[in-house]
């Protein structure tokens, strides 16, 4: 287990260095290189001369390129154009949001998903099932941002219940040590801010679960008819069991398993959505982060964020492996 | 091994249906306080601004982005200030002020009795150190994109760090005079001095926060840090709010400043929430969440007035050209450039691709400034003349390469591909062969316009950076510059002594002159003053629009 582990870390080297050599080649590429990016429209030819030594960008590009790694091997992606704040700082600031947005995202698409996918399952070729399955379709297939702001017209803007965007009514002023927003309001006894906190994780964790619930529909509904034929299913039917305890001891634990895995990849695909979702709804996560950072050419902070997501991504798919051993002992990790 | 796995296995379950239970049975929990998205009667009056994005910092010197300067424009006030809505300058903490003959002493008399946030005393000492800070920028800080408004109105600094350092500086020296007289003393005059100073960079902070906050500037990889705590952490003016929270990337709030020396603002909180998307700014205010935003499109205002909400149109303050590279033989032929004033369309321009409010542009300025020459009736729109005038000019080869640039939206030109189309067949009517030329905004084409002089026809602008017609006319007409390629000895003479006169009417009356003398020589065609636009709630009154986005959130107030 523990050298499965290593050799998963040890992996991350080469990826690592080669999307380094990328995103160091890409800012070079920019048009105009970093300095037009940092003095933008104010960038006169003598200006941009100024800029370009002082940052050493007149040096060579190895030399360059080593200075970038030696930082980034330290995390120093350098200053966010956007704030003057290290790029580092401000991603940590900004992954509580991420994190609880894509967890309550996770949460609607994993207590939606698997029983809708296994009463479709359980109903095959009824209603039901249609329904579940072009619903599934419709939620792979519909671009989040539109699905946004349609659920913020009708749930915010005609009928009123829930906010269009930000994590918490800043009238509130409340305290936020962990910058997990519901918990902080558990921890500081500040029930009311947990609650407004909830009610702004709603609409975008609804948008983001939209392509997470699909597959997982769509798994859970092929997983279980596959196993509901199995021998194993018939043999307990024939032994009489009742019905509750092959539902869950055969059906579902079995059914389980590409489930997981597949729940486990949805992490890197809310990450991805979470760019979007967040800047809908002024969630200030680190992907709203992002992407007013491709805006505003805030180089130091995409690089940031690409090595970052790429850790993040790697490190998950790990963990996939490993609760994937746990849950089948057919799996050798090793 | 077995046993570890059996108990990792349990482990997992464990926690899986944990997660379950605690996630589908989870909706209850809390109560059912206030959704919050109300304002009821008898609450604090909260004034909500949606804006595009954080400010950088709140240290007024090193910023000169929107965003930035309109939240330091609550809390900070500078020696003159604007009347609001307008361009006139008028005391601010300054109560009044005396100008040497050589216009190279300024006399501050200081509005007494006025107290810092952190409760330290206003005074002569503290504007010197202020201005003694700006001057003594060192290294990092006197980057262009750090310190542009200081090197815009002074020029360098103590020493020139960097290789774009101004190389002289306007300032002088700043003297306590006594407690309540600033005396600047200026290496050469500036008639334009007063207008700089009104801008929000040239804000007296608090030397004590100054100092306990600390303004370093750090290089951190290929971008610079603000690693000082003055302007995040510690922030302390002399303006009718105070400076509460920050929360980066949610809100940040300001709160009223109950020892205000002036009169008693009507709102108790302001918070400013950055909603980086223009359709997510506009259902914020249409649910009720936000009380304003900047950045309206076109397209939302009949959504925005049929829900009971304000659009308010803010005086243009920037100015659309049609520049001619006057160095080309083609363009000293007079009549060629008459020919091509009298065949553009502009008001058809504006009337299809431009939104409402905007105008067409006669002069290089802005109505709104002074200076603006009331005289200049415009270049009618008349093909027939344009073809006589062509005719009359003898020239024979009208082919001309027409520049526009590509993937950019500016304040003046939204869509400059749908200026190009409009203008390229206004002049093929009369005759002309238009050849497109197109490049990125950045950073090809200033450079290749502005730096190298490549240009033949080009489409280009400017938004004001202060109200001075010295930032219009005189940044584009007062030197010689590769983009229009000429050098008109009256052109130049009028602008360089309107610049050193200090006298204000007779500065005015030389601008009006000089705007004639660009009128009749048609450098280039100004065909636009566009308007940007706000949306303000319908309970809000007293939002008074800025030429130079500068407003003044203590006249707003909250009905109900």
């Amino acid at each position: 287990m523990l050298r499965f582990i290593v050799r998963r870390l040890a992996l991350l080297v080469p990826i690592l260095l080669g999307l380094s050599v990328l995103l160091f080649a890409w800012v070079r590429a920019l048009p105009g290189g970093p300095a037009y990016a940092l003095l933008g429209e104010r960038a006169t030819p003598e200006a941009v001369a100024a800029i370009e030594s002082q940052l050493g960008l007149d040096r060579p590009l190895w030399e360059q390129y080593l200075q970038f790694l030696g930082r980034a091997v330290r995390l120093d992606f350098g200053a966010s154009l956007q704030t003057g704040q290290p790029v580092i700082e401000e991603m940590l600031r900004r992954f509580p949001a991420t994190i609880e947005l894509a967890l309550a995202a996770l949460l609607i698409a994993v207590c939606v998903g698997i029983p809708l996918g296994y009463l479709a399952a359980r109903r095959y070729g009824t209603w039901i099932d249609s329904l579940a399955v072009t619903g599934s379709l419709l939620g792979v297939t519909i671009p989040i941002f539109f699905l946004a702001y349609i659920l913020k017209y009708v749930f915010a803007v005609e009928l009123g219940w829930l906010p269009t965007a930000g994590r918490s009514d800043p009238r509130a002023r409340a305290d936020h040590p962990t910058g997990f927003y519901v918990l902080d309001g558990i921890i500081t006894g500040n029930l009311d801010a947990s609650w407004d906190a909830i009610q702004h994780l709603i609409l975008p964790a609804l948008a983001l679960s939209s392509i997470p619930l699909a597959v997982i529909v769509r798994i859970t509904r092929a997983s279980v008819l596959n196993v509901v034929n199995e021998d194993y299913v018939r043999t307990a039917e024939a032994k009489g069991l009742l019905p509750g305890t092959i539902t869950w001891r055969h059906v579902l634990k079995n059914a389980m398993l590409p489930v997981t895995t597949v729940i486990g990849l949805q992490l890197g695909v809310l990450l991805a959505g979470a760019v979007l979702t967040e800047t809908v709804f002024a969630f200030a996560g680190v992907g709203k982060f992002m992407a007013d950072g491709i805006v505003q050419r805030d180089f130091p902070t995409i690089q940031g964020f690409i090595l970052v997501i790429a850790v993040v991504y790697v490190v998950i798919n790990m963990i996939v492996d490993l609760v994937y051993g746990l849950l089948d002992p057919r799996v050798r990790v090793s | 091994m077995r046993v570890h796995r059996k108990a990792g296995r349990l482990v997992a379950l464990t926690a899986a249906a944990g997660l379950l239970v605690a996630a589908c049975g989870g909706d209850d929990a809390g109560d059912s306080g206030d959704s919050g998205t109300g304002n009821d009667s008898g609450d604090p009056k909260t004034f909500i601004f949606g804006s595009s994005e954080d400010p950088k910092t709140l240290d007024a010197a090193y910023v000169s982005d929107g965003e930035s300067l309109r939240v330091i424009y609550q809390v900070y006030e500078t020696l003159v200030a604007l009347e609001p809505g307008t361009t006139e300058v008028v005391p601010g903490l300054a109560e009044e002020w005396e100008i040497s003959d050589d216009g190279l002493t300024y006399t501050f008399h200081l509005r007494e009795g006025v107290t810092f946030h952190d409760g330290e005393p206003f005074n002569a000492e503290a504007v010197c150190f202020n201005f003694d800070r700006w001057y003594n920028f060192t290294g990092p800080q006197q980057s262009g994109d750090v310190s542009y408004y200081w090197q815009t109105v002074f020029g360098g600094f103590a020493t020139a760090d960097l290789e774009s350092s101004p190389a002289t500086s306007r300032y002088g020296s700043c003297e306590a005079t006594d407690e309540f007289t600033a005396t600047l003393n200026l290496t050469e005059p500036s008639s334009a001095l007063l207008a700089g100073l009104v801008l929000p960079p040239f804000s007296i902070a608090s030397p004590t926060a100054i100092e306990e906050g600390g303004t370093d500037i750090e290089q951190a990889g290929d971008s610079l840090s603000y690693t000082g705590g003055f302007g995040s952490e510690v922030v302390a003016g002399t303006g009718p709010f105070k400076f509460v929270s920050w929360e980066r990337g949610e809100s940040l709030t300001l709160e009223r400043n109950d020892d205000y020396w002036g009169d008693a603002p009507a709102l108790d909180e302001i918070i400013f929430r950055p909603i980086p998307d223009a359709t997510a700014r506009l259902q914020a205010l249409q649910a009720g969440e936000i009380d304003a935003y900047e950045g309206v499109n076109a397209a939302d205002i009949g959504a925005i007035e049929s829900n009971g909400d304000q659009v308010v149109e803010r005086p243009a303050f920037n100015v659309g050209y049609v520049g001619f590279n006057n160095k080309l033989p083609i363009f000293q032929n007079e009549k060629i450039r008459q020919a091509i004033a009298h065949a553009l369309n502009r008001q058809g321009l504006l009337d299809a691709a431009y939104p409402e409010g905007a105008v067409v542009a006669n002069q290089f300025l802005p109505p709104e400034q002074w200076g603006y020459n009331d005289g200049i009736e415009g270049y009618e729109y008349d093909p027939e003349l344009a073809k006589q005038l062509i005719a009359d000019s003898g020239e024979t080869n009208l082919t001309l390469e027409f520049w526009y640039p590509a993937d950019v939206s500016r304040p003046y030109m939204p869509d400059p591909q749908a200026v190009y189309e409009s203008f390229a067949a206004d002049l093929q009517a009369v005759g002309f062969t238009i050849v497109p030329k197109t490049v990125p905004w950045t950073p090809d084409y200033l450079q290749n316009i502005q730096g190298d002089g490549l240009g033949q026809l080009f489409l280009l602008g400017w938004t004001g950076d202060y109200a001075d017609p010295d930032n219009f006319v005189g940044t584009f007409f007062r030197q010689d510059r590769p983009e229009f390629g000429f050098s008109d000895p009256t052109i130049q003479g009028l602008l360089n002594e309107a610049l050193a006169e200090t006298d204000q009417a007779a500065r005015e009356a030389l601008y009006q002159e000089a705007n004639q003398a660009i009128y009749d020589y048609i450098p280039g065609v100004p065909f636009v003053h566009n308007q940007p636009l706000l949306a303000v709630a319908g309970r809000v009154t007293g939002y008074t629009p800025s030429p130079v986005s500068l407003e003044d959130f203590d006249l707003i107030d909250i009905e109900g």
